[in-house]
């Protein structure tokens, strides 16, 4: 591939990129946070409901982990990036994974 | 490959060369600095010295008017190509972040979960939940005004760039503020330290958790404050910042997104559960 070729192609690519970017949805994302937060903040009173405190526990997570997962896409636009970026925080991922079940389980 | 490279030095030129000493100086900062935590700790102090010197000089030198180049500018051969290497470095730094706050968070989730109580036999959480909650929510506004700010100059909107950018740089003063307030509550009126004290010893591991986690995260968010006040300083000067040219936004920008990421972890794990 020529150099002329390739930086059209580049080009091309970054015109794509900034073509996505003016459809972010940032609202709708900050309005979802502030809804789960809430949702969060009310989890350890379901204890009085019967809901076990594993279970608690296990919402937090989830609850977290969808929070993050907006941000990551969203605010940090790996939504946008080309696929290589995405790979560079969702690798260490297993490796943390592996460390903190390793340090937890008993 | 050779030739692609050729080409990319070839536009950055031998003399339009960009490279600066001063990241360097702080990665040594770095090292120096938790060296000595671990053997002389006298080090520390010449680690922050290093580390004062290093952001001085880089953030004069960028001050200076030091072209890095623009937003779209191709970097790497090979599989990173159409990834900014600025961005690039930004997202590397952020991987060893995930590290250091997962050995963290994942020390203190070992020693709660082999402890028969928690934070002590009898006694309930002295944390603020409402208070946390609250700044768990300027946080996240935090996020979305330094999105805002981002779209902004993207469009080249500088109203909404400097508001927003602004409204982020605060919310992020709140932030900290708040978490000092709380330091300031816990310490001196609920005798919980990041050591064993007399009056109540029972709450020594819990201390200690919540300290390192809670601490590390807040250095990381003043790191922030800094970084956006700087970012805020370039703003205000007159087509510093262009539609074309923003990369520094998008760049702190990330960071900032990655401490409310690690905010949405701890919340839960050290306030909720």
């Amino acid at each position: 591939m020529s150099m002329e070729t390739q930086e059209e192609g580049m080009g091309a690519r970054f015109a794509k990129a900034a073509a996505v970017a003016v459809k972010k949805p940032y609202f709708a994302v900050f309005l979802v946070l502030g809804v789960v937060t809430l949702f969060e903040i009310n989890v350890p009173s379901f204890g009085a409901y019967g809901i076990p405190k594993a279970a608690q526990v296990m919402m937090l997570m989830a609850t977290a982990v969808a929070k993050a997962t907006l941000v990551a896409l969203y605010y940090m636009h790996l939504k946008y990036e080309p696929l290589v970026l995405r790979y560079v925080p969702l690798v260490p991922l297993g490796l943390v994974a592996i460390l903190v079940l390793t340090l937890v389980v008993k | 490959m050779a030739d692609e490279h050729a080409a990319t030095q070839g536009e950055h030129g031998a003399a339009g060369h960009h490279g600066s000493v001063w990241p360097f100086v702080l990665a040594l900062a770095g090292g120096i600095g938790f060296a000595g935590i671990i053997t002389f700790f006298p080090l520390v102090f010449v680690g922050i010295a290093l580390l004062i010197t290093g952001l001085a000089g880089w953030m004069r030198e960028d001050a200076s008017g030091v072209k890095f180049g623009e937003i779209t500018h191709p970097t790497e051969p090979g599989i990173f190509k159409f990834v900014s290497v600025r961005k690039l470095g930004m997202w590397l730094f952020i991987v060893s972040e995930i590290f250091f706050f997962s050995a963290i968070i994942g020390n203190s989730l070992a020693l709660r979960t082999r402890a028969p109580y928690w934070p002590a036999p009898g006694v309930d959480s002295p944390l603020n939940i409402p208070l946390t909650a609250v700044n768990t929510f300027i946080l996240i506004t935090s996020s979305f005004t330094m999105v805002q700010a981002l779209k902004g100059i993207e469009k080249g909107d500088l109203r909404l760039f400097r508001g927003a950018l602004l409204a982020t740089l605060l919310l992020g003063i709140t932030f900290v503020s708040i978490q000092v307030y709380e330091y300031n509550k816990l310490f001196f009126g609920e005798h919980l330290t990041p050591w064993m004290n007399t009056i109540r010893p029972e709450l020594a591991t819990f201390g200690t958790t919540f300290y390192m986690q809670t601490g590390f995260h807040g250095a990381h968010v003043t790191g922030g404050v800094f970084g956006l006040a700087y970012l805020n300083y370039k703003a205000w000067k007159k087509d510093w910042f262009t539609p074309k040219s923003h990369e520094a936004v998008e760049i702190v920008g990330l960071y900032w997104h990655f401490v409310d990421i690690v905010w949405i972890f701890l919340f839960p794990i050290v306030y909720l559960i």
